[in-house]
């Protein structure tokens, strides 16, 4: 325990004894998480678009006019038994037509006429739960004699599926790679801060210090500096989500997901990568330069 | 203590650095290790401090055997044994109190520990009253007794002293080695490499005399007279007493009676 005290407090004071070189790190590694964080912004939000679209994982059956009320009731009860219907909503012919009025309202007039004779027909909106199961669920739903026709976006939203899982997987490597780079770019500097205390592990290791013991102070020092990086970039991509999110509700009239919601995510993202980046690479430059026989006790003469 | 068995040292790059030596220290000696440059006293001294292993032939210290040493295993070596370096190896930025200090805390020893032990070790070598200071605000011989304080610390069983006298003013020379001999006094084993002759005829010490990776003489007597005139060469010396009565004449004054 007194050891680990110490040593935390060594590792601490290398950041200021090695002010210049500690700088440079928190500022690389920054720049690579805000990149990170930008990347999985897009993504999230991308991700939030296609959302909506995929939950069209809805199929419409629409029923053949002459069922009656009895009919509607029957079939909202055996809807409602299907294994793989999550939710059924009954659409009557005169909701969907004000609805179809309502989202093209520039040829309003032109439909007026039709509310005397509708040519919609009444349907069933129903919300499948396995999507693997979808063709079953359709196939049945198909057979009822009361279903007139069943229609479904389930190729598009497939699709969508699809292009999310795409972006996901580019966004992940863009990620994965831009922690690669973080952590080779922190162990680099770590390597020149290391040659600078050459003379003190030389030392260290001639009194009989354990590798643990020298590495440690050193990775204390990466994991605080992938820390503070991780606390800017968080404040940093604050300040840029809001920005964009501003000029895009303008320009566009797009509406980014509130960052509020992605607070805690981010920022937990922000430190294991900080955290990982530095204590990893620290520790990866250290252990090499202990292991091809660096600190050795004549090293540094 | 230290026990060499027919060791022989060949470097990667095909120096031969030590041949066929064979030694033995035992607990409370005080050895001097003379022998010109690229004689093969460094690589003597790393092979105690496990920092090189034996190409052939048989090494161990303080119940280590070097040649089977595991990587995890040396700095429980080290702890056994306090290095003492020509050039002193102290960090500037500490002050004198902590260099010593930082020894203790490497093998985890309690904060009550250290606040006892470094200033009775600084009392010792005389400069507690600068446990303030930085080194760089020090003498040459005060610098070196700061590394004696910092070898002594720990409580090693061994001293291993490399020169400890070659960065320093001549009339400090002697207060380091008599500092060295007060602590082999106490019962510390001392190995002590150097090339001042001058030394090893003022302190009458065992001497064992390394030429060309060749364990030229191992004196236990020091026998070199009194009257011998400053600057007198020990390798010199012996060398010509071995042309003259050949190996073994030496060995025999020897303590185990090596080559």
């Amino acid at each position: 325990m007194n050891s680990f005290r110490y040593l935390f407090k060594e590792g601490l004071k290398n950041i200021f004894s090695n002010s210049l070189m500690s700088f440079a790190s928190f500022g690389v590694l920054s720049c690579c998480l805000i990149m990170i964080g930008c990347s999985t912004l897009f993504v999230l939000n991308i991700n939030e678009a296609f959302k909506s679209v995929e939950s069209q994982n809805v199929m419409k059956a629409y029923i053949k006019s002459e069922a009656t009320q009895q009919d509607i009731d029957a079939l909202a009860i055996r809807f409602k038994e299907m294994d793989n219907i999550e939710n059924s909503v009954f659409v009557s012919s005169d909701e969907a037509l004000k609805s179809f009025t309502e989202s093209n309202d520039d040829y309003a007039k032109a439909f007026e006429s039709l509310v005397y004779d509708n040519p919609l027909p009444a349907s069933f909106e129903l919300t499948i739960k396995d999507l693997t199961k979808y063709q079953t669920t359709y196939n049945e739903v198909s057979g009822i004699s009361l279903v007139e026709k069943v229609s479904s976006q389930y190729d598009l939203a497939q699709k969508l599926i699809g292009m999310r899982r795409m972006i996901a997987i580019i966004s992940l490597w863009i990620v994965g790679l831009l922690a690669l780079v973080s952590l080779f770019i922190i162990s680099n500097m770590v390597r020149v801060t290391m040659h600078s205390r050459r003379l003190e592990i030389s030392i260290m290791k001639s009194v009989g210090a354990t590798d643990s013991f020298i590495v440690f102070p050193f990775m204390v020092e990466g994991i605080l500096i992938g820390l503070f990086s991780a606390a800017a970039s968080f404040f940093a991509i604050w300040y840029i989500y809001y920005n964009a999110g501003g000029v895009l509700m303008d320009t566009l009239g797009t509406q980014v997901i509130p960052f509020e919601r992605l607070m805690v995510p981010i920022a937990v993202l922000f430190a294991v990568i900080g955290m990982i980046a530095g204590g990893i690479g620290s520790r990866m430059s250290i252990r090499k330069y202990l292991r091809s026989g660096g600190g050795s006790v004549y090293d540094a003469i | 203590m230290v026990q060499l068995k027919n060791v022989s040292k060949v470097y990667d790059n095909g120096t031969v650095a030590l041949k066929d030596i064979s030694l033995s220290i035992g607990k409370g000696e005080f050895v001097f290790i003379v022998g010109a440059s690229g004689a093969g006293k460094s690589t003597f001294l790393k092979m105690i401090i496990a920092e090189e292993k034996p190409t052939s032939g048989e090494v161990l210290v303080n119940d280590y055997s070097i040649n089977k040493i595991k990587r995890r295993e040396i700095p429980y070596l080290r702890r056994t044994m306090g290095i003492v370096f020509q050039d002193f190896r102290l960090i500037n930025k500490m002050t004198v109190y902590e260099n010593v200090a930082f020894v203790m805390r490497v093998t985890g020893a309690s904060p009550k520990s250290i606040k006892k032990r470094v200033p009775y070790v600084l009392g010792l070598v005389g400069l507690l009253h600068k446990a303030k200071c930085k080194p760089n605000e020090l003498s040459g011989g005060e610098q070196q007794r700061v590394g004696l304080a910092r070898a002594l610390v720990n409580n090693p069983s061994m001293i291993v002293a490399d020169e400890p006298t070659g960065n320093i003013d001549p009339k400090l020379t002697y207060e380091i080695i008599e500092l060295l001999s007060e602590i082999n006094r106490r019962g510390t084993t001392v190995v002590m490499v150097t090339h001042e002759h001058e030394l090893i005829r003022q302190f009458r010490h065992r001497v064992v005399v390394i030429d060309d990776g060749y364990l030229i003489a191992d004196d236990e007597n020091n026998s070199v007279p009194d009257d011998t005139p400053e600057f007198y060469d020990y390798t010199a010396e012996y060398k010509y007493s071995m042309n003259k009565f050949g190996p073994d004449s030496i060995a025999d004054s020897g303590k185990e009676g090596d080559r």
